[in-house]
């Protein structure tokens, strides 16, 4: 015979049973689309001295799980037709940008802008679902004059903001053969408009075409509105830039993110590497416009800890990470914080050195030395730039060694190259450098993907 | 005469042609500037239009701006936090009532509120606004009630130089301020808190940029064939829609300030000059021209038909002379014949039968008189056309003298006249004997013609080295002194009842003259009591008495 008490307990056990499934399955069905993770330089440091210390906070995409689940775009082509771009260059152009459009579904919005001297919005925003109308608005594209990239630019911004959406991927996608001439041109104006393009979260995807294209202005651009840059040497290379770009647009994974980097009293933020972060008193904050999916972005922080006594910890930061999940458009935070050990012998140091942490800074370290080099051909100092890049493969080289980092070896390749092939006349080789250069830079402190 | 009659006619017909023509230009100028006032007139309100939605690009972000008054939070934290998401500020900063900067400021460094980069440029980039206290104060505006309905704008542009803060204004609880920092212009919007604070916020010009050229037209391919572009403070375009393209130094047809506080901007409007000119242009031009035209052929004609009319009379004069010379050389060569039979005849001729003799005789004086007069005729048509050539051949002037004489003896004797010959040129000379017996021969006529009731006529002749002078001297009426000058005229005949039914042309004394002045002498007539009194003179030099014909 049950008693009611029976009747309760094994009601009871249902109902754990039940919490404890949902509670297993929960990180299934809700994983975070980002994936956190924060490291230090060593896991120990010396006593009793200051020192300089480093910190990554890396954010890697998590591919959603539902392949065809993906946030509907917005994008504006904007597209330079001045009269540079005649011929092989404007065919190519138009095809890739078909191809891509392609790839597009009815919830995607798409809008075209061509710009010369003047700008003329080819297809103002709209949804695709005619794909040949909006194939024939891109193939009426012809070329023309002088060029108003600032203009252009705009007039692609405002064709966003018709359908500017938090549930949406809103991006500029701009392709220019030439330089700015009409309008705002210089590279603090764009790097200005791309800071304020940010805060709307749009970002501005540059490819520059041939080696005519001002590759600072490009830069700036994408890097202040979080954006990729891409060199295309020739009219064949249009098409796989435009590709690489769909592709990370179409695979975004979080929007919106925030790293906010908390610093505990007797560390003080010095400097970011690679990606720029806004420092004020012990706070760093870098902004990121969006996470793709497969793909790891980090924000690196030099640190400078005071004086520890040997064995107390330390404590060196909290971090948290914001971000909108995509497409649920769900607002997330992560949370971490690091804690370092003070220890008193050096060897104990060295041993817990975190290889993969160093690599990242011997990487953006390297990317500085290399942009020195750039600066120093730019003012006409040819022995001491091509030293510098000399200098700078030899640093690599000895790094690569210690640390085991397979990953910095193209980037010392292109750095002992870049001695050895230097260009001392100013011809096209040192053009095509300096753009290539530009690109690498940006890359790797944007962290794309390759 | 021609080049003169040439000179007035051009100037009868080109001068009224100029005169249109000027008008015709000025009038087409004057259109091609109305229509150019009327164009920029239409471009101006195109403008205008441009300019507002400019402006209400403006206004939106002071809307923008001044929503955010409703937070109270006035903390730098805040303030940081609203820069950092921002899209069109640049930086929002903090003066308290005094006008010293609190947020940021440089002077909290070291402590929780240490400065970003940016906000450390913000510092560098408006030190001389907070030095200079541009931007007004509680403390210097004179007070006023604290809600004001309608909110009064203060627009200040200030250069590089210090500019005083405007404390004679009414009560201004926010507004914009300009300035020039090295390239084109930075833009501040600030607005007084309650507590008497002012917030500020600097704008990101690139953004406000993107945000006005946004709301500006694009540029189709069929867009009109005009171009209008917006230019900086500096003078370089921010903007240009429109296909045409103007040429480097292309004048702008129309030109507007951009209102305030961008009012150190500017559009203009470029329109092709073929655009202006229009048609309308086009069919003054062809108006004037065909007018002109016109006109130009109808005085040419009309001043040809008067020129035609004017010398038609002196063409049928030519004709009629030249038809009285042809029929002199018909008559000419007749009566050549005549006179040599007659005078053969008259040779021949002997005393005894009278009635033959006088009537050769008169056939031989009647066809001398009509060769003299057909002589005189082709003379004068000759001297017309300057034809008369001289034939200077050594001869004796008596001898000629007496030649002439002798073929108006018998007429003039039987009209009663008495001829004396007194000679005294005897010696051989250079002469043309032909003209001088022409001339003499013509007074000796007259005489037979007009001087019928005189008694005597004397021939007398002198001779120099040089020359010859000859007097023909008559008693008979005389010719009038107030005629004298006139009857060397040609046609001219001394009208009375003497000499009215005589046959005569008139051309006898002028042809005389004519021909006495052409041998270098001159005939005269010199001033007598009764009768005429002729005095000959003709250059006739002396030969040597070997020549002595």
């Amino acid at each position: 015979m049950y008693s009611m008490g029976n009747c309760r307990r094994s009601t009871g056990r249902h109902v754990c049973i039940c919490i404890l499934l949902t509670g297993l399955f929960m990180p299934l069905v809700f994983a975070d689309e980002v994936d956190v993770c924060v490291g230090t330089s060593s896991g120990k440091v010396l006593a009793n001295q200051k020192q300089t210390f480093y910190m990554r906070v890396t954010l890697t995409g998590q591919p959603a799980a539902d392949a065809a689940k993906r946030s509907p775009v917005n994008v504006a082509l904007v597209l330079d037709r001045s009269g540079s771009m005649q011929g092989e260059k404007i065919e190519k152009a138009k095809q890739a940008a078909i191809d891509v459009i392609e790839q597009l579904r009815p919830d995607d919005i798409i809008s075209v802008v061509a710009y010369d001297d003047t700008v003329n919005v080819l297809l103002p925003a709209t949804r695709v679902t005619d794909h040949t109308a909006i194939c024939a608005a891109i193939q009426s594209l012809y070329p023309g004059n002088a060029t108003a990239l600032f203009a252009g630019i705009s007039k692609g911004a405002e064709e966003i903001r018709k359908f500017i959406d938090k549930n949406r991927i809103n991006r500029i996608v701009l392709l220019s053969d030439g330089l700015a001439n009409v309008g705002p041109s210089s590279t603090g104006a764009l790097a200005e408009l791309g800071t304020s393009f940010i805060a709307e979260g749009i970002s501005v995807s540059t490819i520059g075409l041939g080696l005519d294209y001002n590759e600072d202005l490009m830069t700036a651009l994408a890097q202040k509105s979080d954006g990729n840059h891409m060199f295309a040497e020739k009219a064949e290379d249009v098409g796989k830039a435009f590709a690489r770009e769909f592709g990370d647009v179409l695979s975004v994974v979080a929007k919106s993110v925030d790293v906010t980097v908390h610093c505990a009293p007797g560390v003080r933020p010095v400097r970011a590497l690679g990606r720029e972060a806004v420092i004020t008193g012990e706070t760093a904050i870098a902004k990121l416009n969006q996470v793709y999916g497969n793909q790891t972005k980090y924000m690196l922080l030099e640190l400078e800890l005071s004086a520890g006594v040997a064995g107390t910890p330390m404590n060196v930061a909290s971090v948290d990470v914001s971000y909108a999940g995509m497409p649920t458009n769900a607002n997330r935070l992560s949370q971490h914080t690091s804690t370092v050990d003070v220890v008193d012998s050096p060897s104990m140091v060295a041993s817990a050195e975190n290889a993969d942490v160093m690599t990242s800074v011997v990487h953006q370290l390297s990317v500085e030395r290399n942009e020195l080099a750039c600066r120093l051909r730019d003012e006409g100092k040819l022995a001491e730039s091509r030293q510098a890049f000399s200098d700078n493969a030899a640093y690599l080289d000895k790094n690569i060694k210690k640390y085991n980092a397979r990953m910095l070896v193209p980037w010392f390749v292109d750095n002992s190259l870049a001695a050895e092939h230097y260009p001392t006349q100013n011809d096209e080789s040192w053009t095509r450098m300096r753009k290539d250069m530009r690109e690498q830079q940006f890359e790797i402190r944007q962290q794309m993907k390759k | 005469m021609r080049p003169r009659l040439a000179a007035t006619f051009l100037l009868i017909v080109f001068l009224p042609l100029v005169i249109l023509a000027w008008f015709g230009v000025r009038l087409a100028e004057q259109e091609r500037e109305d229509m150019r006032q009327q164009f920029q007139g239409l471009l101006l309100a195109r403008l205008g239009e441009v300019d507002t939605s400019i402006a209400r690009v403006m206004g939106a972000r002071e809307n923008e701006l001044i929503s955010l008054l409703a937070f109270s939070d006035y903390s730098p934290e805040h303030l940081r936090e609203l820069t950092s998401t921002s899209v069109t500020v640049r930086q929002f900063f903090l003066l308290d009532s005094k006008g010293s900067i609190e947020y940021p400021s440089a002077m909290a460094e070291g402590t929780q509120l240490a400065l970003s980069q940016s906000e450390r440029a913000f510092l560098e980039r408006t030190r001389q606004l907070w030095v200079n206290r541009e931007i007004p104060t509680a403390a210097e505006v004179p007070s006023a009630p604290p809600q004001q309905t309608s909110p009064i704008k203060v627009f200040r542009t200030s250069g590089r130089s210090k500019g005083k803060p405007d404390t004679t204004s009414n009560a201004v609880e926010k507004g914009w301020h300009v300035w020039h920092s090295g390239s084109d212009i930075d833009l501040i919007y600030w607005w007084r808190t309650e507590r008497g604070d002012i917030l500020g916020a600097e704008l990101n010009l690139p953004r406000l940029m993107a945000d006005i050229i946004a709301v500006l037209p694009g540029t189709a391919p069929t867009a009109t064939d005009s171009r209008t572009v917006l230019y900086d403070s500096l003078g370089t375009a921010i903007y240009q829609w429109g296909t045409y393209r103007p040429g480097e130094k292309e004048k702008p047809i129309a030109v507007l300030s951009v209102s305030r506080p961008l009012n150190s901007w500017t559009l203009a409007s470029y329109v092709p000059s073929s655009a202006i000119a229009g048609k309308a242009g086009v069919g003054t031009w062809f108006n004037t021209l065909s007018g002109v035209i016109a006109l130009a052929l109808t005085i040419m004609g009309l001043a040809v038909y008067f020129f035609r009319e004017n010398t038609r009379d002196i063409r049928e004069a030519s004709q009629r002379m030249s038809f009285v010379n042809q029929v002199s050389h018909e008559l000419k060569t007749p009566l050549t014949s005549i006179r040599m039979y007659a005078e053969m005849l008259d040779e021949r001729v002997g005393e005894e039968d009278l009635l033959l003799r006088q009537g050769l005789q008169v056939i031989v004086a009647e066809s001398q008189r009509l060769s003299r007069l057909i002589g005189n005729v082709l003379t004068f048509s000759r001297k017309q056309r300057s034809a008369i050539k001289l034939r200077m051949e050594p001869r004796n002037v008596d001898e000629t003298l007496r030649n002439v004489v002798g073929h108006f003896e018998a007429s003039l004797r039987a009209k009663g006249i008495e001829i004396r010959c007194t000679g005294d040129a005897n010696h051989t000379a250079l002469f043309d004997c032909d003209i001088l017996e022409q001339i003499i021969g013509n007074l000796l006529s007259n005489v037979e013609k007009y001087a019928r009731s005189a008694r005597y006529v004397a021939v007398e002749s002198t001779q120099t080295d040089e020359t010859v002078t000859i007097t023909v001297t008559d008693d008979g009426p005389g010719i009038p002194e107030r005629e004298h000058a006139r009857v060397f005229e040609p046609f001219y005949r001394v009208s009375n009842r003497l000499t009215d039914g005589v046959a005569g042309t008139g051309i006898g004394l002028s042809i005389a003259r004519d021909l006495a002045r052409l041998h270098g002498g001159d005939l005269v007539l010199r001033p007598s009591v009764c009768g005429a009194c002729f005095c000959l003179t003709i250059r006739a030099f002396q030969c040597p008495e070997e020549e002595h014909k």
